[in-house]
């Protein structure tokens, strides 16, 4: 009975998809052909702009005024056990990964996150990944780079620059602005979200974003942004901020979605996804921005030892942003307090392999 | 279902049948390909896949304005490398498939963090004319990719799987998987 309601649907399809193609009205115009030619020199500039970026990871790391800027190591230990989680290991959930790899994560350089079972959260069984891992036979992406610049006791404010494209929206309301003797753009919004953009003078499209920054701060920190042979720098890094290169040219090989681990609590209503990121992730999907530019609020909290972003939203959720290795984890919490995030982060930890296969073989199936 | 056997010609003919292991039904003609067809010029190519490429991509997509844009842009690459192609229509057809599975996994990222737990199936008020290909939107982007080029174009799993660089397996399942959500939906 199912095969011959997928043989209807099948055919449904077919009728479906035909029609809708015969309504497409498109011909290779003139017009059309022009608008290839303009990618095309697009893309050339966009080149010239990559060789001048370099291979290597560049770190920000200038001296501003009074104040020396140093380089934010995200890289964490694998293992290491932090916060209060370590008084058992909870339970974990399956990690949904599709086109390599087996079901441990660190075969595909991913952390083994877990949480304690103390929180009460009962893991569950993820839905399908949305993205999957494939090759990219088509490596020549649009070239951006992400740079985070934090303030130095690891606190907001927080700037967030993106080179090339970026999908976030510019906060309302937004009005004309110079950055230096550029025309630009500055929207700034009453929860303190801001950003200005502008085209730098050798066609690269600038984004910068903040957190808890004054609109003055901001454009100065924006026109104190320059390309040099190797790169970008910031020679006007805020006083007292710091400043990594987040991500860098990562649209190569690679789709970064990578696994999935739910959790939700028996009776409380709380609601736990921690989702992990490869690096590879084209930076104009980024995350990390996404969050940002949806967020109501933004904090920092301890996750692992570190301090990382963490997010609140108008409907009161909350997600936890960070950078285990070279991989981007978020963890989303619905229904809890902030006393709650703080009780939640602090069970995290990255189980080792010896725990995680006794995971593994305790609970089939998660 | 009548696949891809060879070079189509440039009226989109499909091939002979191929044995399958998803549902038989019969597509009708697929859209044109220059996959294997000798190609003189960049601008013959144009003329001739711009209007498939940009359809493919809408049924991919859903909406034609960005339909174009990946097009236009797949046929940059196309221009940048013409030279060192030897099949230009394949290569075209791929990084159409490939911005296209771009364009869709971003949206699929932005849904997620934005909140967005899952990617609620549509109400069936909900659906408009086009229900069928209205609710394609509830696929994962690899889903839907590989139900267009099976049902609009007619291709054999192992193409999909070759363009999606998955094995002809995982094709079927995704195939299968997607025939039943979209039988939630339109038979709920």
């Amino acid at each position: 009975v199912t095969d011959r309601k997928d043989a209807e649907v099948a055919m449904a399809l077919v009728t479906a998809l035909g029609q809708r193609a015969q309504r497409v009205e498109v011909e290779p115009t003139p017009e059309a052909r022009e608008a290839v030619d303009r990618r095309r020199l697009g893309r050339a500039r966009r080149r010239h702009v990559r060789r001048g970026l370099g291979a290597a990871a560049l770190v920000a790391a200038v001296v501003s005024s009074a104040a020396v800027v140093r380089h934010v190591d995200h890289e964490r230990d694998a293992g290491v056990v932090a916060g209060g989680g370590n008084s058992g290991v909870a339970w974990c959930d399956q990690v949904l990964q599709a086109g390599q790899g087996g079901d441990d994560p660190a075969a595909l350089g991913l952390p083994r996150l877990v949480l304690d079972p103390a929180l009460g959260l009962t893991p569950e069984v993820g839905p399908d990944p949305l993205v999957t891992i494939a090759p990219d036979t088509d490596p020549a992406g649009d070239v951006t780079q992400v740079q985070l610049f934090t303030s130095a006791d690891a606190a907001v404010p927080l700037i967030y620059v993106q080179w090339g494209g970026s999908d976030l929206a510019m906060p309302a309301p937004a009005r004309p602005v110079t950055v230096g003797e550029i025309p630009g753009e500055y929207g700034g919004d009453p929860g303190g979200w801001s950003a200005v953009r502008w085209q730098m003078a050798d066609g690269t499209d600038a984004n910068v974003y903040a957190w808890g920054l004054e609109k003055a701060t901001l454009l100065a920190f924006a026109e104190g942004l320059v390309r040099t042979d190797a790169g970008y720098e910031a020679t006007d890094v805020p006083e007292g901020f710091v400043g990594t290169v987040f991500d860098e040219d990562v649209h190569a090989d690679d789709e970064g979605y990578s696994g999935h681990y739910g959790y939700r609590s028996a009776g409380r209503g709380i609601r736990v996804d921690l989702d992990v990121w490869t690096e590879p992730l084209p930076t104009n999907e980024t995350p990390l921005g996404s969050v940002l530019a949806t967020a109501d609020d933004a904090d920092t909290v301890e996750v692992l030892g570190g301090k990382e972003l963490l997010a609140r939203y108008p409907n009161g959720d909350w997600t936890v942003a960070w950078t285990p290795g070279k991989c981007l984890a978020t963890l989303r919490i619905s229904g809890a307090t902030r006393a709650e995030v703080d009780d939640i982060v602090a069970g995290l930890h990255t189980a080792d392999g010896a725990e995680w296969a006794e995971l593994l073989r305790s609970q089939p199936g998660r | 279902v009548r696949a891809r056997e060879g070079a189509l010609d440039d009226g989109g003919t499909v091939g002979s049948v191929a044995r399958n292991d998803v549902p038989s039904v019969e597509p009708p003609a697929a859209a044109p390909a220059a996959d294997d067809v000798d190609v003189v010029s960049f601008d013959q190519l144009f003329a001739r896949e711009y209007g498939p490429m940009v359809r493919l991509a809408t049924l991919l997509l859903g909406n034609e304005a960005e339909a174009e844009e990946v097009v236009q842009e797949a046929f940059a690459v196309v221009h940048e490398r013409w030279a060192r192609l030897s099949r230009p229509g394949g290569y075209l057809r791929g990084c159409v498939v490939n911005r296209a599975r771009d364009l869709l996994r971003r949206r699929a990222v932005v849904q997620r963090l934005r909140r967005t737990h899952a990617i609620e199936p549509p109400e069936p008020a909900d659906l408009g004319v086009d229900h069928l290909f209205d609710a394609l939107a509830i696929l994962p982007p690899k889903r839907r990719i590989a139900v267009v080029l099976r049902y609009y174009e007619g291709r054999t799993e192992a193409e999909i799987a070759e363009l999606l660089g998955v094995r002809p397996g995982t094709v079927k399942s995704m195939v299968h998987r997607a025939l039943a959500q979209l039988r939630e939906v339109i038979e709920p």
